[in-house]
């Protein structure tokens, strides 16, 4: 397996990951819960974030290479192995198809009014699977590339909002008491948890043992662009208006005008975050693969394929019948799925790791 | 006649003793046509010898001036003893020649007078001296057709191999310059020359092209796309992997940068690897003049590029999909040109796109002379007319056109073919989920372009990965001693390019301005 994913690479995608996601419902939810100190609670998913990041980072440097799975059987034993790839599928796998629907549906809500829902998964999830299927060093690449691009437009969109945001309505300060901070950092928390891809990853990365930094970064700079995405809605709305919004940060973007010649600059403005959200898809479905495929045994590759689409495709369109229960999803339900599998299989994995470090020890000096 | 050595994969044929064998060996293979000239002498006092060339492909002057040599040495007094001091006279006394060598089987013989030598076999010796006489009439070192510039060289490759590493040798004049050469096609025996920088190209490079060379087994080369087509890695890409040029001074900055080049006798196209993506966005130009002016156009043609791949689709997405975009005064006027098209956007752009390829193609293969007034048929019948006629909006012809510019602004024709055929797939798309479909196509080809190696280099580099070296010569061309190092991308990272201390310079004219001034 060739190990050509800079430290660099991994970072954004990491930063990819937590960033599209949260860019849909974040906001009318941390907003709801926190009103004008918002910003103050993804402050503190944040440094919650940071210490994930940690304790990811201390697996990353205990991590002795081959494939993550194989590594784990080779410490922990292959039912545990086999208990963590099986955790991690699911985890993958119930994400992707989350991802996919929040992505068709406010592609089928905002632009493509009349075209089935079906269709536009469909094209979601295949643009995704041939992502992943060039491989771990090319993602790296469509990540870092995503990026950059993603932030020449956060540059555009800020320049361009700066004259519409009114700093009364950040006004009253520190009203909000703890328990709503905590509240409103569950999900900004659970969408940070996402974090824990980087052990996935771990095979391809040039220098594994970076880990703990790659994370730190990712986090941080996740949490930057969350904090700003927050900031410009509350300034430009206020928090009266955002809780009626379905897509709050995409509607700041309406306001967005160039002289009378162009409207609707959001569309254009939108692109990095619509190649975030393809990158996103794509690189869960390669580590659901990669997980699946040893955790199964499975050889047949190109059908896993297959049936993975089918099945992620079918299982989008199905799981949520109203808009209404997909955003509830989305914001309450799913991030305290994602943060107890995330932190509970990461807090597993480096308590058996140090339970066993004495009999690794032992281990390597023999050999 | 003895034939067929053991052990060999080709069985060869000796040179007997014999003279007249030899030469029936020779008439059987090539014929008694007229160009195939065997001519006999007696020299040396009685020794037999005979002279075998085709004509048309050697030089009248060289064979003439190669005659009057062997003829001169029969008026030495000295008369050789043996064939051997006959064979001994002629290989190294007696022929006006620059180049001569030695065969010992007819394979060889005849493979030499094919590529224009000049042979001579002896009575009673089974060894042929082959004369280097070729002499084609060739093409002479012309300015590029394909890739002209404004301000730089004007010398252009031509067919002849020799001619051409001749103008390489003329730019770099450096030992450490190394050209490896090798015959390829079992019928036209094409000669192809690796060269390349010893202290500067990867030695890995270098190795994978020359067994992917070697690997070649095909009957015929005549041009260096048949090699590019089997040597780049990944099959399947609307993408090139090697860079095509007909400029020595391009194939001769490539070597300094560390790529690998590949010149094929027969064509004036020289082949560039290892290559990335923003590679074809360089034009030898930039480097010549001016480095703001030269960055200003970079961004030109990148911008051309997405023009040309982009803009037709957009214009199908907008019209189509999102009218709320323009403006309402634009949004009517549009409207007000397609009523009574009766084709949706996404046909009517495919009609024009399809006419301008015809009218492209046609431009090409039509005589010059009739050039003119295909030009006014094509402007005039499919432009105006066709929009007189209802059959096509105005804002279409408009659009079509700035396209079909736009992609010959690409200063590769390889990479300019690349954006016409994917500009197809994204009007598909953008006809058929607008900007949203026009997304899903851009991630399909950024994915594809992030798994593409040109040789095991990334073809995204330098932007992934991130090379922050590299990127002096991406969108902006930094000035030239900013560029004190290579990129890195195709050589033995980090080597050193240029040591101009320019520090140093400034403060030497400070300090004379100043000792003017006292």
């Amino acid at each position: 397996m060739k190990r050509q994913l800079s430290n660099l690479q991994a970072m954004t995608i990491v930063v990819n990951c937590i960033v599209s996601s949260g860019i849909l419902y974040l906001p009318t939810y941390v907003i709801t819960a926190a009103r004008e100190d918002a910003w103050l609670s993804i402050l503190l998913a944040m440094i919650c974030g940071l210490l994930f990041a940690l304790l990811v980072g201390s697996i990353c440097r205990q991590y002795e290479g081959e494939l993550f799975l194989a590594w784990l059987q080779g410490r922990l034993g292959r039912i545990m192995a086999v208990m963590i790839g099986l955790a991690l599928s699911t985890y993958y796998f119930i994400s992707n198809v989350l991802t996919v629907r929040q992505f068709t549906e406010y592609i089928t809500d905002q632009i493509l009014i009349n075209t089935p829902m079906l269709v536009i998964a469909s094209l979601v999830v295949l643009v995704s699977v041939y992502i992943s299927y060039q491989g771990g060093e090319a993602m790296g690449h469509v990540h870092l590339i995503v990026f950059m691009l993603s932030m020449i437009f956060v540059g555009i969109n800020v320049a361009f909002l700066l004259a519409h945001v009114d700093v009364h309505n950040f006004m009253p300060l520190f009203e909000a008491d703890f328990m709503h901070h905590v509240s409103a950092a569950m999900m900004p928390l659970g969408l940070l948890s996402d974090a824990v891809i980087i052990l996935v990853l771990l095979p391809h990365m040039e220098r594994p043992a970076d880990g703990a930094k790659v994370l730190l970064w990712a986090v941080l700079i996740s949490s930057v662009i969350l904090t700003i995405v927050i900031s410009f809605v509350i300034g430009v709305f206020g928090t009266q208006i955002v809780t009626a919004l379905s897509y709050p940060a995409v509607a700041v973007l309406k306001e967005v005008k160039f002289g009378s010649f162009i409207e609707r600059l959001d569309l254009f403005l939108l692109t990095g975050w619509m190649m975030a959200m393809f990158s996103k898809i794509g690189v869960f479905l390669f580590c659901l693969l990669q997980l699946i495929t040893y955790t199964l045994r499975i050889k047949k590759v190109p059908l896993l394929y297959t049936v993975i689409t089918v099945l992620v495709i079918a299982a989008s369109i199905l799981m949520w019948d109203k808009d209404g229960e997909l955003i509830r999803d989305s914001a309450e339900t799913m991030p305290v799925y994602f943060l107890v599998s995330n932190y509970s299989v990461c807090l597993l994995i480096w308590c058996s790791l140090w339970l066993t470090r004495s009999r690794a020890k032992a281990r390597r000096t023999n050999v | 006649m003895n034939t067929g050595k053991a052990g060999g994969s080709k069985s060869e044929t000796a040179i007997v003793k014999h003279l007249d064998t030899n030469l029936a060996y020779i008439t059987d293979k090539l014929g008694k046509e007229q160009d195939i000239v065997i001519r006999e002498f007696e020299i040396l006092t009685s020794s037999r010898v005979a002279m075998a060339f085709i004509s048309g492909i050697t030089d009248n002057n060289a064979i003439n001036t190669l005659v009057m040599s062997m003829l001169k040495e029969t008026q030495m007094t000295e008369s050789p003893a043996s064939t051997e001091d006959a064979y001994h006279f002629l290989m190294y006394r007696s022929l006006a020649v620059g180049s001569i060598t030695k065969f010992d089987n007819m394979e060889d013989v005849l493979q030499s007078m094919l590529e224009g030598s000049t042979v001579l076999l002896l009575e009673g010796h089974e060894a042929a001296i082959a004369a280097a006489t070729a002499g084609l009439e060739r093409r002479g070192v012309e300015e590029p057709s394909t890739q002209t510039v404004i301000r730089g060289p004007k010398e252009g490759f031509s067919e002849n191999i020799t001619t051409n590493m001749a103008l390489i040798r003329n730019i770099i004049k450096s030992a450490d310059l190394r050209i490896e050469y090798i015959i390829l096609g079992r019928q036209t025996r094409t000669t192809v020359a690796l060269a390349y920088m010893q202290n500067i190209a990867d030695d890995k490079v270098v190795n994978e092209m020359r067994q992917k060379l070697k690997g070649i087994k095909i009957d015929s080369i005549l041009d260096s796309g048949y090699i590019e087509e089997f040597i780049q890695g990944k099959k399947y890409s609307p993408f090139p992997l090697l860079e095509n040029t007909e400029r020595p001074d391009a194939v001769s900055a490539g070597l300094l940068e560390g790529q690998v080049a590949i010149i094929v006798d027969g064509t004036p196209f020289a082949l560039l690897s290892p290559v990335t993506f923003i590679k074809f966005f360089q034009s030898s130009e930039d480097y010549y003049q001016r480095y703001d002016i030269a960055t200003f156009l970079r961004f030109i043609r990148f911008g051309s590029f997405f023009v040309s791949m982009l803009l037709p689709s957009l214009y199908i997405a907008v019209t189509t999909f999102h009218q709320e975009m323009l403006p309402t005064p634009l949004l009517i006027s549009i409207a007000a040109q397609r009523e009574g098209v009766p084709f949706p956007a996404l046909i009517e752009a495919f009609l024009m796109e399809i006419t301008f390829e015809v009218l492209r193609e046609a431009g090409v293969r039509m005589p010059r002379i009739i050039g003119p007034a295909i030009s006014i048929v094509g402007a005039l019948v499919l432009g105006q007319a066709a929009v007189q006629a209802g059959l096509v909006s105005a804002a279409m012809v408009i659009v079509v056109s700035f396209t079909a510019i736009a992609s010959f602004v690409i200063p590769s024709e390889s990479m300019g073919t690349a954006g016409r055929l994917i500009r197809f797939m994204l009007m598909i798309l953008g006809g058929s989920f607008g900007f949203f479909g026009i997304m899903a196509g851009l991630m399909i080809l950024l994915a594809h372009v992030s798994g593409l190696q040109s040789f095991g280099v990334p073809y995204m580099s330098p932007l992934s990965p991130l090379r922050i070296n590299g990127l002096k010569d991406v969108f902006i061309r930094v000035p030239w001693w900013a560029m004190n190092r290579r990129p890195g991308l195709y050589d033995r990272q980090g080597t050193k390019r240029e040591a101009t201390d320019m520090t140093a310079a400034e403060q030497s004219r400070g300090k004379k301005e100043g000792g003017g001034n006292e």
